[in-house]
């Protein structure tokens, strides 16, 4: 499943990447570039480390990933893959998907290179600005459902009429702009701005670890997209199902990235607390009512 | 004689004995208290479930002393630590002035600590809680001049927290006649609601100024900031819980669950409760965001304990059976890595002698035990599984959903993702990044600081596996102490009505999957180069010896822009504004008391020739 997550991943970024192309009237890189790109760092022979936390970071950044994966449900058709999901809930999975943020984070760090402090620093800024919408959504849903499993969720949107994207609007805007964050897309690339502090956390790294630091954030875009899909669009019965409505969500982001420049730091952190907070406060009392 | 009184007697006699003996070479100071507190230690853990009680009479007075199952929670909770603090003072400590001081304060400390938990009785609950906020207070002036502000701030806390104790006991003792707990538990539910106020709100500054509850806190960081390591870590994990054991003692205890009927309900909580809570969630909300912008490692761990004690107070606040449980493993995982965090920073200071984040950086190769401690510690700070501090805030969580208290959840969820921040600016600033020059050369600290640190990241491991172990004891000390049915829980499942985890399963899949990544990836590539601190991308540039490459100083400027607004009050500026108001309004009185002799001569002529016309009037 990991390998799936991650060839997924890195097409979806890849069809992005031609997109914004064709949108900016270029030709665009061809849609498998990305894996390919991932596959040369793979063959390299050498690379050079900065220390120990530098060494460690993308493999714990990738078991951290793996292990998100893990707790949410894929296909809950009839032919269901739930992995481990029944064995933890949804707290579990918000605070087990900062593993490997964390990891990659200390590994940046030990890089030595004050690019990768800024923009871990402003990460985790603009994290604390997008997980109070998104924390709010969860609540929502939780407090609807009478329940933290995910599992339990996904069983309630048996129709589409009640998928929580129909049934709670509110928590969903709330949670789509908190995605725009998670997601670090145009509008929210502050962290990793490659015209200002030359692409931030990663720009240390290179062969085997750029390597596997690609491959997890193929694979973390898919954590997030079916986690999103199995919290608001009634999780997916098929493979192809579940492709078509993670890549619907993927290129929401995508387009609002397309033609929005990037915010300011403190401005990328305080936006989520203005009106995708109220948005979901809204949607929070209504629930209560 | 009794095993509660050999206990007492034990810890006194020591920290007295260690004391004078002590003079005559400082190894025997140590060598007594580490066997004083072992012993002890070995006495008050061989009650448990015993509930052993000492009683006599002084002054007409009952004086009752005994080991219940939440005194042995929390006693050896002291003992443990104080063992560890103990043994890490003994290089901490060496070669510094007045040991002598130090450790016997540092006994007397863990001796009124053990006295608090102990008491039955208000009276003996009192004056074991001044016992130990004079030694404490003790321990702040240590570094005396330097330390003349924070040591006044902390004792004036302490004296308003005490008087207000004081009154709260003079209240129940007109009322009852008597300051036996248990006969206060049967007479609380006949107060009338005017007086429950008042004693709830009176015990609430008593116990809230020790837990540093918002806004009682003030005294913490300058306090934790001034005094010896050591001491700061026993002063975070021991003597801080001791409000909420006090917390404890007037939400389940005193008033035993009869809250309910004499106030209005909140979602199921009496009102009291839910106040607490909010306090507790602002707090933790509040302290993290000021913990995000300190330049100063001890500091910043001050608040994010005051933070931590929010949740906990929260989670007493709750009033459930799982909010306490999930109260009661916080406060224990609490005190694991706050200790372990004071410790490690008390390494730093101890090599590199600052605590400053823009005078250190990359001691990571140097110090490499004090890094994996610090990080397991942020790991547990930040809840993150696998490790325990996972465990404490999925059960306050799961409390605070099942009982629909959706606000104070999103309050306390945005605290815990601030927590993130500091946490990572605290290791990074310190162990990753760019070294300075002059650190080039320092070495890891000795094994007896090394050990209690290493031993409680361990902890902190087991527990995260195996959190059963001691949900079961707090369990026990629920159902035994206030009747509530314990937190359901088999193994390593966590159970609530909503969900459910399965702490093992968590961890093996981290272990495994990393092993299983770790072995691939390296045995598919050769080894890697490494190569030099400054070797990096610096686009073509090539930085010169002096040029300073660690990004230390105000690490998160974009928040406090972001947050200015909150930045700007502060309770401790409120209180200096009263303070100095207060004394303008007392300076009235100099034109009385002028400090002129012929002012006052000129009062006692003037009184005398009142008393003259006064006595021949009246007569």
């Amino acid at each position: 499943m990991p390998f799936v997550g991650a060839a997924v991943g890195l097409t979806y970024m890849g069809i992005g990447r031609k997109i914004i192309a064709r949108v900016q009237h270029r030709y665009g890189p061809p849609i498998f570039q990305n894996i390919v790109d991932v596959l040369k760092l793979y063959s390299k022979k050498t690379a050079i480390t900065h220390g120990v936390m530098f060494h460690l970071a993308p493999n714990l950044a990738i078991t951290g990933t793996i292990s998100t994966l893990m707790f949410i449900p894929i296909l809950s058709g009839d032919y269901p893959i739930r992995l481990f999901s029944f064995q933890g809930d949804l707290l579990l999975i918000m605070y087990i998907m900062v593993f490997g943020c964390l990891a990659m984070a200390l590994g940046a760090g030990q890089s030595g290179n004050p690019n990768s402090a800024i923009g871990v620093s402003r990460g985790l800024t603009q994290m604390l600005g997008y997980e109070i919408p998104f924390v709010i959504a969860l609540v929502i849903l939780m407090v609807q459902n009478n329940t933290t499993s995910l599992l339990d969720i996904i069983a309630a949107q048996n129709t589409v009429a009640r998928w929580n994207i129909f049934h709670s609007p509110f928590a969903f805007i709330a949670a789509m702009f908190a995605f725009l964050g998670m997601m670090g897309n145009k509008p929210f690339d502050v962290p990793i701005a490659p015209a200002e502090i030359a692409s931030g956390p990663p720009s240390e790294f290179g062969g085997k670890y750029l390597a596997l630091m690609q491959t997890n954030r193929g694979m973390f875009a898919f954590v997030k997209l079916v986690l999103y899909t199995d919290l608001f669009l009634g999780g997916a019965a098929t493979f192809v199902a579940l492709l078509v409505k993670t890549f619907a969500l993927y290129l929401v982001q995508l387009f609002v990235g397309i033609v929005n420049p990037r915010f300011r730091t403190e401005q990328s952190m305080t936006f989520f607390w203005k009106w995708p907070s109220v948005i979901g406060l809204i949607g929070l009392v209504l629930v209560l009512l | 004689m009794k095993p509660v009184a050999l206990v007492l007697l034990i810890l006194f006699g020591s920290s007295i004995l260690s004391y004078t003996l002590g003079k005559v070479h400082s190894l025997i100071e140590n060598t007594i208290a580490l066997i004083a507190l072992l012993w002890a230690g070995t006495v008050f853990a061989m009650q448990y479930g015993v509930s052993d009680t000492f009683s006599f009479s002084m002054a007409g007075f009952d004086i009752v002393w005994r080991i219940s199952i939440l005194s042995w929670f929390f006693g050896m909770m002291a003992f443990i630590i104080g063992l560890g603090v103990v043994i890490y003072s003994m290089a901490f400590m060496k070669d510094k002035e007045r040991i002598g001081y130090y450790c016997f304060a540092l006994c007397i400390t863990i001796a009124g600590t053990i006295g608090i938990v102990v008491s039955a009785d208000l009276i003996s609950f009192f004056f074991f809680w001044e016992i130990m906020t004079w030694s404490s207070f003790l321990m702040v002036i240590y570094y005396r001049y330097e330390a003349q502000k924070a040591g006044i701030k902390y004792f004036v806390m302490s004296l308003i927290g005490a008087y207000s104790m004081l009154l709260a006991i003079f209240l129940i003792y007109s009322h009852t006649h008597s300051t036996r707990f248990d006969v206060l538990t049967v007479m609380w539910e006949n107060f009338s609601s005017g007086l429950q106020i008042a004693l709830l709100s009176l015990f609430f500054v008593g116990f809230g100024v020790k837990a540093a509850i918002m806004p009682l806190h003030t005294w913490a960081p300058d306090a934790y900031r001034i005094s010896p390591s050591p001491f700061t870590a026993f002063f975070s994990g021991i003597l801080s819980k001791m409000g909420i054991f006090g917390l404890i003692l007037l939400f389940y205890v005193f008033s035993a669950g009869s809250l309910a009927a004499h106030f209005v309900t909140v979602n199921g909580v009496a009102l009291p409760g839910y106040l607490l809570a909010w306090f507790g969630a602002l707090t933790a909300l509040i302290a993290t965001i000021i913990a995000i912008v300190q330049d100063d490692a001890k500091r910043l761990l001050a608040y994010s304990s005051v933070a931590q004690l929010g949740y906990i107070a929260l989670g007493i606040g709750l009033s459930s059976s799982l909010g306490l449980a999930g109260a009661m493993f916080h406060a224990v995982n609490h005190t694991i890595f706050k200790v372990m965090l004071f410790m490690a920073v008390g390494a730093v200071i101890y090599r590199t002698g600052t605590y400053k984040f823009s005078e250190l950086g990359g001691l990571i190769t140097r110090m490499p035990y004090t890094f994996f401690v610090v990080l397991l510690g942020i790991i547990t700070l930040a809840g993150i599984p696998p490790l325990s501090g996972f465990v404490g805030k999925w059960m306050l969580y799961e409390a605070l959903l099942q009982q629909k208290m959706v606000f104070l959840a999103i309050v306390t969820f945005a605290a815990s993702t601030a927590a993130f921040l500091y946490c990572y600016r605290l290791i990074f600033t310190i162990f990753l990044g760019q070294r300075p020059e002059r650190f080039d050369h320092i070495k890891e600290v000795p094994w007896s600081m090394r050990a209690p640190m290493l031993l409680l990241s361990l902890l902190t491991i087991y527990l995260g596996m195996y959190p059963y172990h001691l949900i079961d004891l707090i369990g026990k000390v629920e159902s035994t102490l206030f009747g509530i049915v314990p937190v359901d829980m088999s193994q390593s499942v966590l159970f609530s009505r909503m969900g459910s985890v399965n702490t093992l399963t968590v961890m093996n899949i981290v272990g495994v999957v990393f092993v299983l990544v770790f072995v691939l990836f390296n045995t598919l590539y050769k080894r890697s180069r490494k190569v030099v601190l400054k070797d990096i991308h610096t686009s073509g540039e090539v930085p010169g010896p002096h040029i300073n490459l660690h990004y230390a100083v105000d690490f998160y400027q974009p928040f406090s822009r972001g947050v200015s607004a909150i930045l700007k009050r502060s309770a401790d500026r409120l209180y200096a504004a009263i303070g100095e108001n207060l004394e303008n309004l007392f300076d009235l009185m100099r034109y009385i008391y002028t400090g002129n002799g012929q002012t006052y001569a000129m009062y006692v002529v003037i009184f005398l020739a009142l008393l003259f016309v006064f006595s021949q009037w009246l007569v």
